[in-house]
């Protein structure tokens, strides 16, 4: 596993509109990813985590600072990433294999190489077989995970997931969290993993970062050591409640933090 | 349109429609539902021939369906119907494909460029407001008699429901789908080719559906004003004649044309848009 940085961001800073009316979203925000690690972003709902993850991927481009992916900067969307959204955005005329294929068909590959890569791809998510089905005949599980094996068809040097399981049950959203496990042990994959479950960012990643409120900066960073090799059980250890209840103090503490900041603001215009 | 990111728990439930006996599938098992199409023509004629036969109407007001039928077999060798479907078919056909050509690029534009929506607009609007029967004897008077007067009556007729639709399935489509291939920094002609025209084309299915059997209506209306041949000169002249039977012989033809265009849309369609009824069961 390299250890070399994939993913650096420095002083990034955004605010969405410009002039008084300007909304700041992320303030000076520098994290480093490197490769073959799994990175979450955790933090209270609308602090701005997917602001951050358009900046990552180069769909925004930051008001300050600057993103790095492998190393080169970039005006537009970077080479080199591959993005889970929230919802698993398939194509719905298109069948399963067909969709896998997509990010290729970009690329403009030749269609026998990205038809075997895309069923290579399906076979590593567990859905070997599903080629010629439709989206809308897939489960919401089955669904993400045709997202996942189409963000793997590209080789990307960092994965960015969105949330990408907040909608699923708990039993199809603990299958998965495993499944990206035993992913990035097969594939040495970089991921930066946004989600607002301190559960599934600990039993997923090896460094959390816990973001403050809008607008959002990293706060805290907190490193799990509990190996690469995780089975749900990793859950019963002492050091994962450990972890998980450092983490929530962590946020509830950012919380009261914003109360007691909103609450002052009347006195202060009054004043 | 039902995108794949609905509900994760949908596809269960969906799973059981089809043994309902309410199902398209279920409805076929009866047998006389087959034969329904025959059916209701079969009660249709009978009507009209109890109509004939009740009010005693002359052969020139309403002839019977036998009547049609005889007018038919004696002015089929003389070739002329065929020649009026053709020339019927034909400014339709050619009337339909520019009005559809030019409906789609205008769709296109007005759903990509918000400028445009305001400049045209207004013009769109009034050009639906005009009937166009009120167009015609100016666009004949200009282009003649002829073939091209009606080509152009059609596309007109045909442009409206193709822009409008064109550009309301462009502008629907899905802004997350738009956002990845962002992502996979697509140029915009694979956006376009990958995105854009799968996710309109069902609108625009609705506007050709519609749109074709306009065109057939354009090209009679036509016809009706000014012209030396076509389905609308031919009922025009039969009425001339007081040759009500042949009248009927010719509005049958349009009929059969309208229905043939419709139809044949309808199957490409589902042909094209066979993954909407995939996984909708």
């Amino acid at each position: 596993m390299g250890r070399s940085a994939v993913l650096e961001l420095s002083g990034v800073s955004y605010a969405y509109g410009s002039g008084p009316l300007a909304t700041p979203a992320l303030r000076n925000v520098s994290l480093t990813v490197n490769g073959g690690e799994i990175v979450s972003l955790v933090g209270p709902s609308g602090c701005g985590k997917t602001t951050l993850l358009k900046i990552v991927s180069g769909l925004l481009q930051p008001d300050r600072g600057e993103v790095r992916v492998n190393g080169l900067t970039s005006r537009g969307v970077h080479a080199g990433i591959g993005c889970i959204f929230q919802t698993p955005r398939l194509l719905p005329w298109r069948t399963v294999l067909s969709n896998v294929m997509l990010p290729l068909e970009v690329e403009r590959v030749s269609r026998p190489q990205a038809r075997m890569t895309a069923e290579r791809a399906l076979a590593l998510v567990g859905l070997k077989g599903t080629g010629q089905r439709y989206p809308a005949e897939l489960s919401g599980g089955m669904r993400r995970r045709v997202a996942i094996a189409r963000a793997l068809t590209s080789d990307p040097a960092v994965l960015l997931m969105d949330e990408p399981f907040a909608s699923l049950d708990a039993i199809s959203r603990e299958k998965l969290n495993l499944e990206m496990l035993r992913l990035r042990e097969a594939t040495g994959k970089t991921v930066l993993f946004v989600t607002h479950s301190i559960r599934e960012s600990v039993l997923m990643s090896d460094r959390v970062l816990v973001l403050s409120h809008r607008p959002a900066a990293v706060r805290r960073e907190v490193r799990v050591d509990l190996g690469p090799q995780r089975d749900l059980r990793v859950q019963d250890s002492t050091e994962f409640t450990r972890l998980t209840a450092a983490l929530r103090e962590e946020l509830d503490y950012g919380e009261d933090e914003e109360r007691r900041r909103l609450d002052g603001e009347p006195e202060e215009d009054g004043a | 349109m039902n995108t794949a990111g609905a509900g994760p728990a949908a596809g269960a439930f969906e799973d059981a429609e089809p043994e309902t006996p309410f199902g398209p599938q279920g409805r076929s098992h009866h047998s006389w539902e087959r034969y329904s199409l025959a059916i209701s023509l079969a009660v249709g004629i009978g009507l009209w021939w109890l109509v004939v036969a009740v009010t005693g109407l002359p052969r020139f007001v309403l002839p019977t369906p036998a009547e049609v039928v005889l007018r038919l077999v004696d002015y089929l060798p003389t070739g002329q119907l065929q020649t009026h479907i053709r020339t019927t078919l034909v400014e339709a056909l050619l009337g339909g494909a520019l009005g559809l050509a030019v409906g789609l690029a205008s769709g296109y534009l007005l759903a990509k460029w918000d400028v445009a929506e305001r400049l045209v607009a207004p013009y769109l609007v009034a050009s639906q407001s005009v009937p166009i029967i009120a167009f015609t004897p100016m666009l004949i008077l200009w282009f003649g008699p002829g073939t091209v007067s009606k080509v152009l009556i059609c596309a007109i007729i045909v442009f409206f429901p193709m822009t409008i639709n064109t550009m309301v399935g462009l502008r629907s489509v899905d802004a997350g789908l738009l956002e990845l291939m962002r992502t996979y920094r697509a140029s915009r002609w694979q956006i376009l080719r990958m995105v854009e025209i799968p996710s309109a084309l069902p609108m625009v299915f609705g506007g050709l559906k519609v749109s074709g059997t306009l065109s057939v209506l354009g090209a009679v209306v036509g016809e009706f004003v000014g012209a030396k041949a076509g389905l609308g000169y031919l009922v025009n002249y039969a009425a001339f004649q007081l040759d009500t039977p042949l009248m009927f012989v010719g509005l049958l033809a349009l009929v059969v044309l309208g229905v043939g265009v419709f139809t044949l849309i309808s199957l490409v369609e589902q042909r094209t848009l066979r993954w909407m009824a995939r996984g909708r069961h």
